[in-house]
């Protein structure tokens, strides 16, 4: 267990190291040379000059990788070109509401499609379950740009109820998770049911009807406890598509966090700002493939005895 | 779907406009008998940019799905068959490009790429060719012990027609599936990408361009995010409806 714990932690570090090089080496894959870009069509010799001293771009390439690598680890991730804040400090800053994001989606994901999800098993075939199965898909085609502005219209605009974006208030939290946890619980639902499925074909799950156990404790005790550890790697893995759609979703209701940061950063061709949202986020989702394994690993006795020797 | 495809190839005849005309003395317009849906910031009639936007939509996810399909299916291919070094060496780039998120890397090279129609399918290709070299792997994994094929195999049948003429056919089914879900994931983020400011900016805004300035109108002008939203809404659905249909087709009754 051990050994199979530290293997998982060290594999992080090589994986680490190319996220650090990727963000580093990013900003070479501008055809020609990057300083045009960022400077735009009318800077003088003299601003060049100063936006490559600033950038270390007046370095060789594998010297301004190394010297990003010493700045990653010192906390230091370059400045902006826009305002000339640390970028450390702008993402530092846009964390938390991310975060909080993304947690409270993925709850609301998980209340709502976990229990839907094993009663389209329960009743497969009946007419709740093809609802629930239209349901889901309509909520998969969704684009959060098409829900987002129909939930505003109607709960903001046309009742008044919440706020239309910004993040001030619990209140304002209510419309973008349900965005964003919209095509997750889709996903999760149908995931949850095949999970169910499975189980509930099971050879033991009979054995338990035959030894006159009751429904309802073979559900809990049996069909959860076995499925629960298929629908926990789900909600890992579909983290990363969380991630993902949260840039999105804060464009659309205009949410503080870091996608808003990466798709204003873009806009503005701030690349130093756009490189360390790459590497948060890439560092984020690392972590949670790791998190989402320690799960498993936890949840699964197998697992657990079988990596002991 | 039909519906859609049908609409953009005929999109000349659906309307009388000229796609981009700018007429700034017609911004903003309500519907009315002569711009269906209104007309956007610029002026420009809102029907008429969904039609020739959907051309846009289709044509760059038919040609990503186009070169995913056929790397991520050939590598798969090979990777399963031959096995050995190949093999190991796909299988390990696969899971560290996996361990990055794919929409942060295409929206890494969007970005630092000019925008055009070519950095828009190359940025969404090189994230989207390795599930389906993965799966299709796996398939082949399992098909290369069939007994049909080790019978070809012993009557000495040369490798490529092998993999042509007896792995192949065992694998559209998936493939088709795999197409299907790749299709989908390309629209989401072509929309996404255009949304955020990262398609190509020619003269006929893409239906996430739209959207993002309808974003900005919303109070006035609601139907400017709720058109474009609607028309990605319905292809995505039709495309998940025939993967659906699919899918359990695949599966037999």
């Amino acid at each position: 267990m051990g050994t199979y714990l530290l293997k998982r932690l060290l594999y992080l570090f090589p994986m680490s190291f190319i996220v650090v090089f990727f963000s580093g080496v990013m900003i070479h894959f501008i055809p020609g040379d990057p300083v045009d870009q960022i400077a735009g069509d009318f800077s003088s010799e003299q601003e060049r000059r100063a936006i490559r001293k600033n950038m270390g771009l007046d370095q060789p390439v594998p010297l301004q990788v190394l010297y990003y690598f010493k700045g990653v680890i010192q906390g230091d991730l370059g400045h902006s070109l826009i305002d000339h804040r640390a970028v450390s400090e702008l993402i530092l800053e846009r964390i938390l509401p991310t975060v909080e994001l993304a947690l409270t989606s993925i709850v609301l994901a998980c209340l709502v499609s976990i229990p839907l999800g094993a009663w389209a098993a329960v009743f497969k075939g009946s007419k709740i379950d093809s609802i629930l199965m239209l349901s889901s898909l309509i909520g998969l085609s969704m684009p959060s740009f098409l829900l987002g502005p129909l939930l505003i219209l109607f709960f903001s605009v046309q009742m008044g109820w919440l706020p239309v974006s910004g993040r001030s208030g619990l209140s304002s939290i209510i419309l973008p998770s349900i965005v964003l946890s919209s095509s997750l619980s889709a996903s999760l639902l149908r995931m949850t049911k095949v999970s169910f499925l499975e189980q509930l074909g099971a050879d033991y799950i009979r054995t338990a009807r035959s030894k006159g156990l009751g429904e309802i404790l073979i559900f809990t005790r049996h069909v959860f406890k076995n499925a629960a550890l298929s629908i926990t790697t789900m909600i890992g893995l579909q983290f990363g598509a969380l991630v993902t759609g949260t840039i999105i979703t804060e464009k659309v209701f205009d949410w503080p966090g870091l996608g808003t940061l990466i798709a204003e950063s873009i806009e503005r061709r701030d690349y130093p700002v756009v490189q360390g949202c790459v590497f948060t986020f890439s560092l984020f989702f690392l972590l949670t493939n790791l998190i989402t394994d320690l799960c498993y690993f936890g949840l699964d006795p197998r697992i657990r005895l079988a990596r002991f020797d | 779907m039909l519906g859609i495809i049908l609409a953009a190839l005929f999109a000349p005849l659906l309307t009388s406009f000229i796609p981009g005309k700018v007429d700034i003395t017609q911004r903003l317009l309500p519907p009315s008998p002569e711009h269906w849906l209104g007309t956007d910031l610029k002026g420009i009639d809102i029907w008429t940019s969904l039609l020739y936007g959907a051309r846009i939509s289709l044509m760059v996810s038919f040609f990503t799905v186009l070169i995913t399909t056929t790397v991520g299916g050939c590598l798969g291919l090979l990777a399963g068959y031959l096995g050995g070094w190949f093999e190991q060496i796909l299988m390990r780039l696969i899971d560290v490009l996996m361990a990055f998120p794919g929409m942060i890397l295409t929206l890494s090279f969007a970005a630092v790429l000019v925008p055009s129609y070519f950095s828009l399918i190359f940025s969404i290709a090189l994230t989207g060719w390795m599930e389906t070299a993965r799966i299709i792997r796996a398939e082949v994994l399992s098909l290369k012990e069939r007994e049909y094929i080790l019978a070809a195999r012993a009557l000495g049948a040369p490798t490529g027609s092998l993999l042509f003429k007896h792995i192949l056919p065992a694998l559209l089914p998936l493939l088709l599936t795999q197409v299907t879900a790749s299709v989908a994931s390309v629209i989401r983020i072509e929309s996404g990408l255009s949304f955020l400011g990262l398609g190509p900016h020619g003269l006929v805004p893409t239906w996430g361009q739209l959207l993002s300035e309808g974003r900005t109108v919303i109070l006035e002008s609601p139907l400017l995010s709720i058109a474009p939203g609607l028309s990605i809404f319905l292809l995505l659905l039709s495309v998940h409806l025939i993967g659906d249909s699919l899918n359990n087709g695949s599966r037999g009754p």
